[in-house]
């Protein structure tokens, strides 16, 4: 494998990260202007972590993930700055047919609903194999797969082979697409939603083969989610994204018992299960802004109770908070219950 | 107690399976003999796993589907015996909001409309009167009509097209409305503000309210009683309070143990995890229905249907052995 020339010598600590983003900008081309929805984010995954993404509706999460895949919705949306390294080498400036060296092969993507990436009219099994031939993985496919299924703890993996994906339940399912993604073993995997449509049983069974996967092949998973519960379960560490940028970076324990920014703290707060009492809840007021008149200044402030004239016209940086990173200007002024005590009463 | 606004009583509701040449080849028992009443002001929930006949019960209240067997009654009367005003006095007071708004605002009418038409045909108000009445009901639900009465639904975000349909179930002044999965699609912040807006509306007009929803976080924090379907019939019901504290029924205890809680110290806490997934039901497993998933079933369990049966006041369970499920809790809770 490519990563082999890195390793040897070169001890863990001082190793880069599997993945790695740097100041990427992807930007919607509408009406002769270039729209960020993207705008300037870094981020890093490292060898066998989950890392979380996570952000309401809009906020470009899912933007990232197919730009880190290089699959783009329509020929407007692109990449427009920034590097993407995989293992120390940077892959985005790569030929669409290089692509494939990657895309499938070190990079794999598991998606919300598997029944619209299985194909109907193909078996199981050969749609796990795919991987194999299209990567040209030497070996018997055939035992390859039925390992996989196995993997996935999926019942009578040598009769699943020659099943429709009709036959099977949402979960079955979605443990297909598992094994179809890790096929040709790759380094990380991009779980985008990969239990949101799925039952809350049925759920925890996915979420807990994703993380048996991670402990047993060392494979990084970069989650995608608006859960934060999911978050909770899975994530080794967390990027929390508001309106088209990284507000807060932090290890997956200290964001949630500590948040430092007020988005972060407002998402937390209105999550459902922690309050079992409807008197308790409060939502953030307003909305996203738009992505064609971004504010000049924080982008989260026309919400934000300790928004004060400078986070108006002052782009926050993010700064080191103890473990990982905040972009406020108040983030020591940030309480877990800051919205209950403040402005919340007046949205009820 | 006061008169239910809407009970359902041992509601069946089946359909064919067509093989092929339509010659019909099984038939699917989606609701099976489920009793339920609904009191002014009460918000109940009903959840369970897709299949679990949820969505179909609520159709079936709704008079979208007609039951197969049993009866729904609106304010003690069989819907099949109300005929004229009657009628469409039931049509007034019973409304529903969907999950998928976007599909259910016609894009070729601005919001005021929507939400005027159900003021104009159920209320016959005039066309000045309804525009009046709309705006006051974009209001109720936290949309300023100056700037939203024009827009077209394409316009709005899921949240706001949410409170749109909201505002439309509101117009007619309804006494009941069944919300299946009404939130599920919404971002976290705007879930709460929809559920403080439902809420609000509650208190201020008496409403009941039927929630469907896989969601229990939704549960916890919006109804008073809880009822827990599984393959079409009612394993578990009761005050949430009590259903959920102190489980009854193995399978409420597997739904509640399954979620996610969003605090990473509590990660690899004890919990049963279910094999598999919901069976057909089609062809319904014997015995109890939930034996194959079952941690505690034993042989009773595979050939003997439990009852539902009432263990404490207000609290109903489907299970031989409810004792046991309550003890694991405890267990898990005082370690």
């Amino acid at each position: 494998m490519a990563d082999s020339l890195m390793e040897g010598s070169v001890p863990e600590l001082v190793e880069g990260p599997l993945l790695a983003v740097q100041d990427l900008v992807v930007s919607a081309r509408s009406r002769g202007k270039n729209i960020a929805l993207v705008d300037g984010i870094s981020l890093a995954v490292n060898k066998g972590e989950i890392v979380g993404l996570v952000g309401e509706s809009g906020c470009g999460k899912s933007t990232t993930s197919n730009a880190i895949m290089r699959l783009f919705p329509s020929q407007s949306v692109r990449q427009t700055s920034g590097e993407l390294i995989l293992d120390g080498t940077r892959y985005d400036t790569l030929k669409p047919k290089e692509m494939s060296t990657v895309r499938g092969a070190r990079i794999a993507m598991i998606f919300q609903d598997p029944s619209t990436y299985l194909d109907p009219m193909m078996t199981v099994g050969k749609q796990v194999g795919e991987g194999l031939r299209v990567h040209r993985i030497p070996g018997n496919h055939q035992a390859r797969v039925v390992e996989l299924l196995g993997l996935m703890g999926l019942p009578d993996p040598e009769g699943m082979v020659h099943r429709y994906p009709h036959e099977l339940s949402g979960g079955q399912r979605q443990r297909v697409l598992i094994a179809a993604a890790l096929a040709a073993d790759p380094d990380l995997i991009i779980a985008d939603e990969p239990s949101t449509a799925l039952d809350v049983t049925v759920q925890a069974q996915i979420l807990a083969l994703l993380r048996e996967l991670r402990d047993r092949l060392g494979v990084a998973i970069l989650f995608i989610t608006h859960d934060l519960g999911v978050v909770a379960e899975m994530c080794d560490r967390v990027y929390v994204m508001y309106a088209g940028r990284i507000v807060e970076s932090r290890e997956v324990h200290a964001l949630y018992a500590d948040p430092r920014h007020p988005y972060t703290a407002g998402l937390l707060g209105s999550t459902l299960s922690s309050s079992s009492d409807i008197n308790e809840l409060f939502s953030i007021p307003g909305t996203v802004p738009d992505p064609r008149a971004m504010p000049k200044g924080c982008r989260f402030a026309s919400r934000c109770p300790l928004a004060d004239d400078r986070c108006r016209t002052e782009q926050p940086p993010l700064v080191a908070v103890a473990g990982g990173e905040s972009a406020c200007w108040h983030h020591d002024h940030v309480a877990a219950d800051m919205w209950r005590a403040g402005a919340s009463g007046g949205a009820a | 107690m006061t008169e239910p606004i809407i009970e359902a009583v041992d509601v069946v509701k089946q359909f064919p399976i067509r093989g092929r040449l339509g010659t019909s080849k099984a038939l699917l028992t989606a609701v099976d003999h489920v009793t339920l009443s609904i009191h002014p002001g009460e918000t109940v929930a009903l959840v369970g796993e897709s299949g679990s006949g949820k969505s179909t019960l609520g159709r079936v209240l709704l008079d979208l589907e007609k039951p197969t067997s049993g009866e729904v009654r609106f304010r003690g009367q069989g819907l099949e015996s109300l005929t004229g005003p009657a009628r469409q006095d039931y049509r007034r007071n019973v409304q529903v909001v969907f999950q998928d708004t976007g599909s259910s605002l016609n894009p070729r009418h601005d919001i005021a409309t929507s939400v005027g038409l159900g003021l104009r045909y159920n209320l016959g108000l005039g066309q000045k009167v309804a525009d009046a009445k709309s705006h006051e009901l974009l209001r109720l639900v936290g949309l300023d009509p100056d700037s939203f009465a024009s827009r077209s639904p394409l316009e709005l975000s899921g949240g706001q097209r949410q409170r749109v349909a909201i505002a439309r179930a509101m117009a007619s002044d309804p006494d009941f409305i069944v919300a299946d999965e009404a939130v599920s699609a919404l971002d976290v912040s705007v879930r709460a503000q929809v559920l403080m807006v439902m809420k609000r509306l509650q208190v201020t007009r008496d409403l009941a309210y039927l929630f469907i929803t896989h969601d229990l976080g939704v549960v916890r924090t919006v109804s008073e009683r809880v009822v827990v379907l599984y393959l079409g019939q009612v394993v578990n019901s009761g005050p949430t309070d009590d259903v959920f504290g102190r489980p009854s029924h193995p399978y409420t205890k597997a739904l509640l143990e399954a979620a996610t809680v969003p605090d990473p110290a509590v990660r690899g806490r004890e919990r049963i995890r279910l094999s598999g997934d919901i069976p057909s039901p089609i062809n319904p497993p014997s015995g109890c229905r939930f034996h194959t998933r079952c941690p505690l079933a034993r042989e009773r369990c595979r050939t003997e249907a439990p009852e539902l049966r009432a263990i404490r006041p207000g609290v109903e369970t489907r299970c031989h052995f409810p004792e046991e499920v309550t003890a694991m809790t405890a267990e898990v809770a005082g370690s």
